[in-house]
């Protein structure tokens, strides 16, 4: 079966989300490392931005593999 | 280990608990890695707001683009879901790139302490640089400052030369650069002064 334009367009953002994902991820992990090396006063917003981060991207990948 | 410095009544006037601050004296809720439980910072920097102009207006830019999708016809011809996920997917990258320039500027910071001199680097997303120098190990200070914007907001870089293998450090775009100066200055002496006491 030969897939159509928006078949492999489907396959490359879910791809390219997946990707978004890891990155989201390891920006969660790097701001705890940061929040560990200087404390300024912002370090709960800060963590639970980078949480929502995370969960907007995993959204957006939920979204594109249901509703694509 | 340098006392504190007398209090300079124009620094005073710097004492702030703002976490978004470029220059805060002796700030009381700030700590950083490997602080002794004895050492107080005595000035907490990081790099001027107006250097951050550039990458806020990039990102206002950013965030509006979606307004202007329309005009490309080949968006037009996508089925409005992907239309949607289109837009879904520039917003992430908007934010991907805000979050990333703000998280450097926000934790990227330079402390000068009763005992030394720490710059914190945070170099991008998944690299970091500390660096040390003891107030004793510290040569010399020099002032680097030039254009014609470091000259309006008053901001410039401090280069902060240490003796033997210990890098060199520099506290870059900071305000005030003159007064971070007079206190590093002001701590170097007594150090100085101490050591001669203790020597006698």
């Amino acid at each position: 079966m030969i897939p159509t334009f928006t078949g492999l367009l489907k396959i490359f953002i879910l791809i390219g989300i997946a990707v978004y994902i890891i990155f989201a991820f390891i920006v969660v992990k790097q701001v705890k490392i940061m929040n560990l090396t200087l404390k300024v006063g912002l370090e709960t917003p800060i963590k639970i931005s980078s949480y929502l981060h995370l969960a907007f991207a995993v959204l957006v990948f939920l979204f594109a593999l249901f509703a694509l | 280990m340098a006392q504190i410095p007398e209090s300079d009544a124009t620094l005073l006037g710097f004492k702030t608990k703002n976490p978004l601050t470029s220059f805060a004296y002796e700030p009381e809720n700030v700590h950083f890695i490997d602080q002794d439980p004895e050492e107080k910072i005595i000035l907490f920097l990081r790099w001027h707001p107006i250097t951050n102009l550039g990458w806020i207006l990039t990102a206002l830019f950013l965030f509006l683009g979606p307004s202007f999708l329309g005009s490309f016809s080949i968006f037009s011809t996508l089925p409005l879901n992907y239309r949607f996920i289109v837009v879904l997917l520039w917003y992430l990258i908007a934010t991907a790139y805000t979050y990333e320039k703000f998280l450097h500027w926000y934790f990227s910071g330079f402390l000068i302490t009763n005992k030394r001199v720490v710059d914190i680097d945070f170099i991008n997303l998944i690299y970091r640089e500390i660096s040390f120098a003891s107030l004793e190990k510290i040569q010399d200070v020099t002032i680097k400052s030039g254009g014609g914007l470091m000259a309006i907001f008053n901001y410039g870089n401090v280069f902060i030369q240490t003796a033997g293998e210990i890098p060199n450090v520099e506290f870059e775009k900071i305000p005030k650069p003159d007064k971070v100066v007079k206190v590093l200055k002001g701590l170097l002496l007594q150090n100085n002064q101490t050591e001669k006491k203790g020597q006698i």
